[in-house]
């Protein structure tokens, strides 16, 4: 059955806005990038032969948007005024919350070579399994696992770590 | 195979929090199906149901704190929150993970350099066509937003006099509008703004009244001290 549009849109917005992260799209640029990948996948869905996961699909829709997409202003203006980010609504506790959690994560990933990281990204945040992961990124799909492994023991590790020093700074 | 177990056991909440949290805001989200929408081929993109989206964060929210507690950390005391908390914007920040994987040579579709807007096809009128009755053109929503536009403008800019004139002039010039919902929380802004507050006052709380959980209740609340 086809896949519809709506549904790969909720379903992988996100999945595509953190790859045009990691592939270096600022942050400013970031909703403009994905308002064109998704135009890419509209256009180019009924090409998906569903061989491939999706997420292998968007993440080489991604992949070629990132690498060449222009600026367009004029997009994101006409975005803003549809509706506005609206402020001062933000729950400091909730935000805190997630901001801190984040923060930890980050500095887990930042102890990583960027292979791993992408890799352990793509499995852990993402969903995505071994076999879409090594179609996707062009990797022998035993590398990806052995990548893969190591990244889990090192953020076992690191959860431990946290805990205790977060423990210790809890009883000091 | 045993490396792809299910993702559980220690840190999945915090590595929920991440996904979150280096994610879209649902603003993002809607704003780019609205902007999908109206690139007029991507007509399907429903707008996702308000009361949903905000259970998602909600929960998403929750979880992150849940996941803080684990690690004993001592930074956030969480606050029994009401339930119309669940209706707060969160907006994504954070720094970027500037990670370039390699390229390689993955089977995947071509990459395109630009992405052309779809342009409404015209048709030309044959030599010896029958003239036929055109119906009205309906407004683009352009031409509505440019007109919001000028308002958000004169209303950064203080110039209530103006936001309300051009309020005046956009629901003249565009009855029952897409952008009405806007219309409706700019002028009880600017009425608010401009005082006497009575005026302003009544028409946020009717504002608020049918629409609590608008993207636009916080300007109106803020504005409007409701």
């Amino acid at each position: 059955m086809p896949l519809r549009f709506e549904e790969v849109y909720r379903a992988h917005v996100g999945f595509v806005w953190r790859t045009m992260r990691r592939f270096g799209v600022a942050e400013a640029d970031l909703e403009d990038a994905v308002h064109e990948a998704f135009l890419v996948v509209h256009r180019r869905l009924a090409e998906f032969d569903g061989r491939a996961a999706i997420t292998s699909w968007l993440y080489a829709v991604a992949r070629g948007v990132a690498s060449n997409r222009r600026r367009n202003a004029l997009r994101r203006e006409r975005r803003d005024a549809l509706a506005p980010e609206p402020a001062g609504e933000v729950d400091p506790a909730e935000q805190l919350a997630r901001a801190r959690a984040a923060e930890v994560v980050e500095q887990f990933l930042n102890s990583l070579s960027a292979e791993q990281r992408l890799i352990f990204e793509l499995f852990e945040i993402e969903g995505m399994r071994g076999a879409e992961i090594a179609e996707a990124i062009g990797l022998n799909i035993n590398t990806v696992f052995t990548r893969l492994r190591a990244a889990r023991q090192r953020f076992a590790a690191f959860l431990a770590e946290h805990h205790a020093r977060e423990g210790s700074a809890n009883h000091g | 195979m045993a490396d792809e177990e299910p993702r559980s056991g220690p840190g999945q909440e915090l590595l929920a929090a991440y996904r979150v949290q280096r994610g879209p805001s649902p603003a993002a989200v809607e704003r780019i199906a609205a902007a999908l929408r109206e690139q007029g081929e991507v007509a399907e993109v429903a707008a996702i149901d308000g009361r949903r989206r905000w259970w998602i964060v909600a929960g998403v929210g929750l979880a992150a704190a849940i996941g803080l507690l684990a690690l004993r950390s001592s930074l956030v005391q969480r606050e029994v929150r009401r339930e119309d908390a669940a209706a707060k914007f969160e907006r994504a920040s954070g720094a970027e993970a500037p990670v370039m994987p390699r390229e390689v040579g993955a089977r995947a579709p071509e990459e395109e350099p630009v992405v052309v807007v779809p342009e409404v096809p015209v048709v030309k009128a044959k030599r010896e066509a029958v003239p036929v009755v055109q119906a009205p053109r309906e407004p683009s929503l352009a031409e509505e937003m440019q007109h919001m536009r000028a308002a958000q403008a004169a209303l950064a800019g203080g110039d209530t006099a103006e936001v309300l004139r051009l309020l005046e002039v956009y629901v003249q010039t565009f009855p029952g509008g897409r952008l009405h919902e806007e219309y409706l929380a700019l002028r009880a802004i600017a009425l608010c703004t401009a005082g006497p507050p009575p005026a302003g006052v009544a028409e946020a709380e009717v504002f608020l009244a049918g629409r609590p959980r608008s993207m636009f209740a916080a300007r109106v609340r803020g504005a409007c001290g409701r």
